[in-house]
C-alpha cells in the first residue's frame, strides 16, 4: 500500500475508534444526568454547571484523537 | 402560528430561495476546499519579525478588550445605562461562579486571572466567527494550489478559484501554464495557534503552583514529594517496630502517588492546550470543509453549534484552572496527625 493510502486509512481509523469512547462517556453522563433531573427536578440549576464542565472533560479525549487524525492528514 | 405566515416572513423566505436557484443555475464560482494548516502562516513583516495571522487576531481580541472596557468604565453612574449594565451583569455571573468554587476570600485573588482569561478567550473564539477571518489574504505562488480570477489589470485583485470547475478553466487558459496560487488567510482565530493555548496553559499550571505556595507555604511542594511517611518511620520516637514498617510502606506508597501527581502536572498542561486547540480547530475546518461542500445555508445549524464551542471552551478553561487553584490552596486531605 502506498503511503497517501495509509495515511488517508491511518487518519479515518483515528478518528473513528478515538470517537468510540467519549461517546459512550458522554452517553453514560447525560443519562446520569437526566435520570437526577427526573428525581428532582427543581436542582436543574445545580445540576447544569457540573453537567457541562463534565461533557467538556470528556469531549476533549474525542478531541485529542481529532487532532492525531488532522495531523496524520494534513501534516506529512 | 401566524406570525409564521406573516407576509414578511414569507417574502424573506421567498428571497433566499430565489438566491439560492438563481446562483446554482448561473455556476457562480463556487467555493473553494481551504487549506487546513495546523502552524500559522506568517502574513506580515514588521521590523524583521514574522506575523503570523493568529497574531494579528490576538491583536485585534486586546483591541477589543481594551477600548471597550475603557470606552465603557469611563464615565460610570449608580444606575447604569446599557453597556455598563452588561459589563456589571458579566462581571457578576463570573464572581459568583469563583465564589462559588473558592469561597470568598480566595475568589478575589483568582478572580482577575480566570476573568481575563475568560474573556480573552470568548472574545477570540467568537471573534473566529466573523466573516474576516479565514476567507482573505495574501495569495503566494504554489504548486499545488489553486488558480485565481484576476479583478484588475496588475493583478494585485483576485478571486481564489475551486480547481476543475469552469470559471477556473477561463481563469487559467488551459490544463497546465497556469500559475497557481495558495492563500494565507490574513486572519485567522488565535486559538488555532498551539502558541496561544500551550501559553495560557503554562500560565495555569504556573498560577496553580504560586497560589499553592501562597496559602500553604513551601510544605506545598510535600504533595510531590511525599516522603513525610517514610522520614516518621525512621525518626519518629516511640513508635513500635509493626508501626514502623506499616509507615514506611504506606510511606513507599505515597512516594509513588507523588510521582504519580507530578506527572499529572505536566498532563494539565498537555490536557488545557489540547482541548482549547482541538476544539477551535477542528470548528474552523469543519466549518470551511461543509462550506466547501454546500456553499450556502447548511453551514448555519454548524455555525450556531461553533458559537456554543467557543463559549464552553473558554468557560471550561476558566472553570478548570478556578478547580486547580482551589485544590492547590486546600492542600492534602490526608495529612498524618
Amino acid at each position: 500500500m502506498d503511503p497517501k493510502s495509509v495515511q488517508f486509512l491511518a487518519s479515518a481509523i483515528a478518528i473513528g475508534l478515538g470517537a468510540l469512547g467519549p461517546g459512550l462517556g458522554l452517553g453514560f453522563i447525560g443519562g446520569k444526568a437526566m435520570e437526577a433531573l427526573g428525581r428532582n427536578p427543581e436542582a436543574s440549576d445545580k445540576i447544569f454547571m457540573p453537567l457541562i464542565l463534565t461533557m467538556a472533560f470528556t469531549e476533549a479525549i474525542a478531541i485529542y484523537a481529532l487532532v492525531v487524525a488532522l495531523i496524520i492528514k494534513f501534516v506529512g | 402560528m401566524s406570525t409564521l405566515r406573516s407576509p414578511k416572513v414569507l417574502l424573506a423566505l421567498a428571497i433566499i430561495v430565489a438566491v439560492l436557484v438563481i446562483l446554482s443555475v448561473l455556476r457562480i464560482p463556487k467555493v473553494a476546499m481551504p487549506e487546513i494548516t495546523i502552524p500559522a502562516e506568517p502574513v506580515l513583516e514588521l521590523f524583521g519579525f514574522s506575523i503570523t495571522n493568529t497574531l494579528l487576531a490576538t491583536w485585534l481580541t486586546m483591541l477589543i478588550l481594551i477600548v471597550g472596557s475603557w470606552a465603557i468604565t469611563r464615565k460610570m453612574r449608580l444606575v447604569p445605562r446599557r453597556w455598563q449594565s452588561a459589563l456589571e451583569m458579566v462581571v457578576e455571573a463570573l464572581l459568583n461562579l469563583v465564589e462559588g468554587a473558592a469561597g470568598k476570600k480566595w475568589a478575589r485573588r483568582f478572580f482577575p486571572i480566570v476573568t481575563t482569561i475568560f474573556l480573552f478567550l470568548l472574545v477570540s473564539n467568537w471573534l473566529g466567527m466573523l466573516p474576516l477571518f479565514g476567507s482573505w489574504g495574501p495569495l503566494h505562488h504554489s504548486e499545488e494550489g489553486n488558480p485565481v480570477q484576476w479583478v484588475n489589470s496588475s493583478h494585485s485583485l483576485g478571486l481564489w478559484l475551486r480547481p476543475g470547475t469552469a470559471a477556473a478553466e477561463a481563469a487559467t487558459g488551459s490544463e497546465e501554464g497556469g500559475e497557481r496560487y495558495a492563500l494565507y488567510p490574513m486572519f485567522r482565530s488565535a486559538a488555532t495557534d498551539m502558541n496561544t493555548t500551550v501559553a495560557l496553559a503554562l500560565v495555569s499550571v504556573a498560577l496553580t503552583q504560586f497560589f499553592g505556595v501562597k496559602a500553604l507555604g513551601v510544605p506545598y511542594f510535600g504533595k510531590f514529594i511525599a516522603v513525610g511517611r517514610i522520614v516518621k518511620a525512621f525518626t519518629k520516637p516511640g513508635l513500635g517496630c509493626g508501626g514502623r514498617i506499616g509507615s514506611f510502606v504506606i510511606g513507599g506508597i505515597d512516594v509513588f502517588v507523588g510521582l504519580i501527581e507530578t506527572i499529572s502536572e505536566f498532563g494539565k498542561i498537555i490536557s488545557f492546550s489540547f482541548r482549547l486547540f482541538g476544539n477551535i480547530l477542528a470548528g474552523e475546518v469543519l466549518l470551511g470543509v461543509i462550506g466547501f461542500l454546500i456553499p450556502y445555508l447548511v453551514s448555519l445549524p454548524f455555525y450556531g453549534l461553533e458559537l456554543f464551542v467557543g463559549f464552553v471552551q473558554a468557560l471550561v478553561f476558566m472553570m478548570l484552572s478556578v478547580a486547580f487553584f482551589v485544590t492547590a490552596i486546600s492542600g492534602h486531605g490526608s495529612e498524618e496527625h
